[in-house]
């Protein structure tokens, strides 16, 4: 389809291999749950937004890896993502995070995306203090390691575990989990219905569980596209994925208590 | 599974001693699944696929009181069907709160499994909530099998929380035994709103009532009562969208309606029959804008109106995102006659509230001042035409602006050589770098609605996500596209694209913070 200008330069998928998720014992407490409906369907909102929040931030550095190439990183300030952050969030949730006080969603939820605001405007703000003058170039700072840092710091901060993970991972640290596997084999399928997650909150778990999917964009291609097998200029071979496939999801497991 | 409930039926109800041969001999009708009764006028709940694609539906109660029953509404999305037999005084089934529901709770199942005369019910637990897409169900550890499908899951205290389905697929991809899925009664709601007032205050209240004591003695009895058995006769032809595709292959002489050219796709039709069309949609347009004047509201300057009515979207002949061919009503709006130019664009961004395209060559070329703006945003054009006090068009209103109502292949009918031609006009030398070529489109290219160059010059942007699956579950009426997405819709091209593209049915898309030197727009606006 409508492949037009190829650009320069990386991707959102699962790579860099820079961060490492750190081991999510403790999660699966033992005891079952006996939580509402209600309950489960807030959970899953809070999920869901949270998963849409961190993809709207690889999104934000998708659209400026020209910026950030272009100035050895320098070129975001944490200000002006946060103001794109915002935006794409609307765009995609239909939430303004200026105005969470005014809306309907629950105590918790306003926390944590407040939080995940907060961790990706900080990881943007590290990235320039720790860029030394002489990093020309590409600097490998792309969405999937993006990603990866705000999310190793978001577990840290709230106990709710965000993860980028695909069939198919670069990093070892993101393969996926059994039921990771099964919805993103689900989302793999060209008949599953595009941008609809995946979830389950059971009986005998202390988390709520969710997948949301991914799908290639058209920096990711520089990395992941064609032609299959040959090596990018991170040293991994091309997944041979086309522009708008499925490329992985964002698994995130929620806490019942906070 | 029908085949498996038809032999199992048959072959238990042989071993049972004879009891169905009580059944009228022709049509044999067969046990399709279970419902629960939710209204004592005769308004049975199942799941939409016990009675999908049935001829004939009967209801038979546990009294064995039997009776046909019409469809009153479904839900296909949620796997639920609302059912109506002519008759009064039924024992129904009150109903609870979904949102109530706690995971490990206690539920019963009740139904008719394998098509069987006797009510089965089984206990179990919640054991998950489970999302998969548009469904969200619970998942139960009850016994269950084939029959059952469609009967209700109850609380302990007797109320409806759940119908049972069998149209979601467990992540493992694979029904474990001894569990199914139960679609919350909360999502029977839009169905329920069809029978007259019906009492939804009632909704998780019986606990109350029987406290009072109305003693009813066993509630598990109360719930055998109210669950009901549903036979049917399937039809023998595929789904409804398909045989009405099937027909319009064949080219049969549809049912006239007005307009008449609805009817059915012109598709291959000559270039008489397009001409007639175009006759009718100009008369229905003039038509409209007269209406207008005479209530005194002027028309919108470069716009064209386009008048309410159905039309035809789609394509069976193109990629799989432009199926099924299917038949829309949009509401009467009007649309730019021609895409916004470079010239039009400059004046929002002098007034400063448009970002100047992403490539700037084109658009400071004065040359160029009439020619399409390109190289922008989905941003950038919605925020123009906010700007200008309109809106984008949704892909809907786009294709049938381009299109006109009989389903036509491009905006001039079905010829190919009109892309020929100018190609060739092209080539010639005329053509300009960025490939964004003469205004002066052919008059020929214009749509019967008299909007130009949506075929031939630049892709536009449009309001819609895009997915891929979207028409397969389009509302019929001023449908607005996905409500989450990733890509945003791009309609129409530039002559160099390929045929199939430059189809008035083709459906691109892409990044929305993506531009390029082929990517423009156009706005629209409601009409009163």
């Amino acid at each position: 389809m409508r492949r037009r200008l190829p650009r320069m330069l990386a991707c959102l998928l699962i790579g860099g291999g820079l961060t490492a998720i750190p081991p999510t014992v403790g999660f699966e407490q033992s005891g079952r749950s006996s939580l509402p409906f209600h309950t489960v369907l807030e959970l899953e909102q809070t999920a869901r937004l949270l998963a849409v929040l961190l993809d709207s931030g690889r999104a934000v550095i998708n659209d400026n890896q020209m910026v950030l190439e272009g100035s050895q990183g320098k070129g975001l300030t944490p200000e002006a993502f946060e103001r794109q952050l915002v935006d794409m969030f609307r765009g995609r949730a239909g939430i303004d995070l200026h105005e969470l006080d005014d809306t309907v969603l629950a105590p918790r939820t306003k926390r944590l995306l407040r939080a995940l605001v907060e961790t990706s405007r900080q990881v943007i703000a590290d990235l320039r203090r720790d860029l030394q003058p002489q990093d020309a170039g590409f600097t490998g700072f792309i969405p999937a390691v993006f990603g990866a840092r705000v999310s190793a710091r978001f577990t840290d901060h709230t106990g709710v575990r965000l993860k980028q993970t695909s069939l198919t991972p670069r990093n070892p640290a993101n393969r996926p989990d059994a039921y990771e596997r099964g919805a993103l084999e689900a989302f793999a399928d060209s008949a599953y219905p595009r941008e609809t997650v995946i979830s389950e909150m059971t009986a005998d778990s202390a988390s709520f569980r969710l997948m949301f999917p991914l799908y290639a964009t058209r920096h990711c291609l520089d990395c992941h596209g064609e032609p299959k097998g040959v090596v990018d200029r991170m040293g991994y071979p091309r997944e041979g994925l086309v522009l708008g496939q499925n490329a992985g999801a964002i698994s995130v497991l929620l806490p019942v208590k906070p | 599974m029908k085949i498996l409930l038809l032999v199992l039926g048959l072959l238990l109800g042989t071993v049972d001693g004879g009891k169905t041969t009580e059944r009228p001999p022709l049509p044999l009708e067969k046990p399709a699944g279970s419902g629960v009764i939710v209204h004592h006028d005769g308004y049975v709940l199942t799941a939409h696929h016990v009675v999908a694609n049935a001829k004939r539906i009967t209801i038979v109660t546990p009294g064995e009181f039997r009776a046909p029953a019409v469809l009153v509404s479904v839900d296909v999305e949620h796997d639920l069907a609302l059912l109506k037999v002519e008759t009064v005084g039924l024992s129904e089934a009150p109903l609870g709160y979904a949102g109530e529901v706690k995971l490990d709770q206690e539920v019963i199942a009740v139904g008719f499994q394998f098509g069987l005369r006797e009510t089965t019910i089984t206990r179990g637990h919640v054991v998950a909530v489970r999302t998969r897409g548009v469904q969200r169900v619970f998942q139960v550890d009850a016994a269950v099998n084939p029959g059952n499908s469609g009967g209700a899951i109850f609380n302990r205290q007797g109320e409806v929380v759940g119908i049972l389905t069998t149209k979601f697929t467990h992540p493992s991809g694979i029904v474990p035994e001894g569990m199914a899925f139960a679609v919350p009664i909360s999502y029977a709601t839009p169905l329920l709103a069809n029978i007259p007032d019906f009492d939804f205050s009632a909704i998780g209240k019986t606990r109350k009532e029987s406290k009072k004591g109305k003693g009813h003695g066993d509630p598990v009895l109360e719930m055998a009562r109210t669950s009901v058995r549903i036979e049917t006769i399937r039809m023998s032809e595929p789904p409804a969208v398909q045989s009405q595709s099937a027909a319009l292959r064949s080219g049969q002489p549809s049912v006239p309606r007005a307009p008449a050219s609805v009817a059915r796709p012109n598709e291959g039709a000559g270039e008489e029959a397009i001409d007639r069309v175009n006759a009718q949609l100009q008369a229905d347009q003039q038509e409209a804008m007269k209406r207008l004047l005479d209530q005194g509201l002027t028309p919108l300057p470069g716009m064209m109106l386009i008048p309410a009515g159905e039309f035809l979207m789609g394509m069976e002949d193109g990629l799989p995102d432009a199926r099924p061919l299917h038949r829309l009503y949009l509401s009467a709006y009007w649309i730019d006659q021609l895409g916004v130019t470079n010239g039009q664009y400059r004046v929002c961004v002098d007034g400063g509230s448009c970002l100047p395209p992403k490539v700037r060559v084109a658009f400071d070329d004065p040359q160029l001042e009439q020619r399409p703006v390109t190289d922008v945003t989905w941003m950038q054009a919605r925020t123009y035409c906010q700007w200008a006090g309109k809106r984008l068009p949704t892909e809907a209103e786009w294709e049938k602006a381009a299109r006109g109502t009989d389903g036509r292949r491009y905006s001039w009918g079905n010829s190919d050589e009109v892309i020929q031609k100018s190609r060739a006009t092209l080539t010639d030398g005329k053509a300009s770098a960025n490939g964004v070529e003469p205004v002066g489109m052919p008059l020929s290219a214009r749509s019967p609605y008299g909007v130009s160059g949506m075929i031939g010059l630049v892709s536009e942007w449009v309001k819609d996500w895009y997915a891929e699956d979207f028409y397969r579950a389009s509302p019929t009426r001023d449908p607005q596209g996905p409500l989450r997405g990733t890509f945003r819709v791009l309609r129409g091209g530039s002559w160099m694209e390929r045929p199939l593209e430059l189809r008035a049915g083709y459906r691109g898309w892409d990044e929305m913070t993506y531009w390029g030197p082929t990517l423009g727009f156009r706005c629209a606006t409601d009409a009163p």
